[in-house]
């Protein structure tokens, strides 16, 4: 995985729990103009010590960060070991907006200057959002079905559950799944802050910025980063030895059928509803949900009203954290990073904090853990997804006791 | 109208590909077989081609080029074409 707060596992964990925040000032390009100035940014990232010039022709950012994340997870599930069945093995990736800087840079060539410029030719094979799952197979020689989905915000946990489903069905032996994401570019930023979504008060002190559940909250910040998965059976993990995470148990994905921008509550509430169904789990079981938690004026009241709606009386006393308080919020990868953050809590019984929630607005009446992560014996989760477009996304998790 | 001899259009072609290539000039010679030498692939050798045609303003043929064998049949192929721009 690659994220604005480290790029291992431990790293990852250890930026949550000590709720270390990811955002900083953006300084690759000029922000003069742009309301927000700040961004969850991967500072550890060394493209050179992971790709020959060629590859880094070839490989935009989101598909170095994605390739990157899948080369850490087959190695640390010991995929190779089954290299007579790579026909049997899948990848599928979510992203939100792909390639996106080589599409700035082509405009530039086009308009940027006094002439039109050429544009390289190596654009397409960089914008293609599919480059980050097709790298992947590419690179690791695996042949099964190679997909590379985008449903926005939910792109990465629309992955993993179709991921989860191939697996249940039977249909391949193991799944490389996840999302990436480099959406940190001046057009995107700008186009952002116009639907006025964006945090726009804290450019000067970054880990400020997004408040998730709090009154003060104004939006949230852009992030970058990916998170990959190995799913597969438990039997076949167990074979070769592989470590094991956790359980991916269920998956909801519906539509609110609504709006292109506006989340709907019962959308949410039902996503929700439709995971633990999935997952055979009570709302009783669930001890974390790890929010979309956006710190957006609309998100946050929405997600703890459907919070309300499906665990009654107990929504006030479970633990809900948003990852994008320390991170920010990575688009398509979001949901795999924080899906990552939830098996990683039911392996550690340990939720990370919701940071920069001071005031908690009346209208969120949940336990958002603010600001200290915090011990609690933890069997199951939900990790929430929601997307511009309604396209919802939720996963069930269990942890995994030998 | 100042003439564009050989040697500019070498010095610029080996400019083109050090850059697109990640490489210095002085690795290169006109002898170098564009694959097995230098590994250009097509997306390289198209990119090398616009960077030249747009600086000689002229047009080269994107079949012929992609056939080329050596870093000489680049510079041979811009300079007949720079010629018969001329006449």
């Amino acid at each position: 995985m690659v994220s604005p707060v480290g790029s291992s596992i431990q790293d990852y964990w250890q930026g949550l729990i000590s709720g270390v925040s990811g955002v900083r000032k953006i300084t690759s390009f000029d922000t003069a103009r742009s309301s927000c100035k700040i961004a969850g940014i991967v500072t550890d990232f060394d493209a050179d010590a992971h790709f020959n010039f060629r590859e880094k022709k070839s490989y935009e950012r989101f598909t170095q960060f994605g390739l990157v994340a899948a080369l850490q997870a087959f190695e640390e599930a010991k995929l190779q070991q089954l290299k007579s069945d790579f026909g049997e093995i899948g990848v599928i990736m979510g992203t939100g907006v792909g390639g996106i800087t080589s599409f700035a840079q082509a405009y530039d060539a086009l308009f940027a200057g006094p002439k039109e410029r050429p544009i390289d030719t190596y654009t397409i094979p960089r914008i293609m959002n599919s480059a980050v799952s097709s790298a992947i197979s590419i690179c690791l020689g695996v042949r099964g079905p190679n997909i590379t989905l985008n449903t926005a915000c939910s792109s990465g946990a629309n992955a993993v559950g179709q991921a989860m489903q191939w697996i249940r069905e039977g249909r391949l032996r193991a799944v490389i799944c996840g999302g990436s994401e480099a959406p940190i570019t001046y057009g995107l930023l700008r186009a952002w802050g116009a639907l006025g979504v964006l945090s726009r008060k804290h450019n000067e002190t970054p880990e400020t910025a997004c408040r998730p559940f709090d009154k003060n909250r104004q939006g949230f910040v852009l992030a970058e980063g990916a998170a990959v998965l190995v799913l597969e059976s438990l039997e076949s993990a167990q074979k070769r030895n592989a470590p094991v995470f956790g359980e991916i148990s269920g998956f909801g994905s519906n539509c609110d059928a609504a709006s292109l921008t506006s989340p709907d509550e019962t959308g949410v509430a039902e996503a929700m509803r439709l995971a633990l169904l999935d997952a055979e789990m009570n709302p009783g079981d669930i001890g974390y949900i790890n929010a979309h938690g956006t710190g957006t004026r609309l998100n946050d009241p929405l997600e703890c009203r459907a919070i309300h709606k499906i665990f009654g009386e107990k929504a006030t006393t479970l633990p809900v954290s948003s990852n994008k308080s320390i991170l920010g919020h990575a688009m398509g990868a979001s949901s795999v990073l924080e899906v990552l953050a939830t098996l990683l809590a039911l392996q550690n019984d340990c939720v990370p904090p919701t940071l920069n929630c001071d005031d908690q607005d009346p209208e969120c009446a949940i336990d958002t853990v603010a600001h200290n992560s915090r011990k609690v014996l933890i069997d199951a989760a939900l990790s929430n997804s929601f997307a511009f477009g309604g396209s919802n996304a939720v996963i069930a998790l269990k942890k995994w006791k030998q | 109208m100042e003439t564009i001899t050989r040697d500019t259009i070498e010095q610029t072609c080996l400019a083109a590909i050090a850059k697109e290539m990640g490489l210095k000039i002085t690795d290169l010679n006109e002898e170098m077989n564009l694959r097995d030498d230098l590994d250009i692939v097509s997306l390289d050798a198209m990119n090398i081609i616009m960077v030249l045609e747009d600086e000689f303003q002229i047009e080269a043929e994107i079949e012929t080029v992609l056939e080329m064998q050596k870093v000489s049949d680049i510079i041979d192929h811009l300079y007949e074409r720079i010629k018969g721009k001329k006449q």
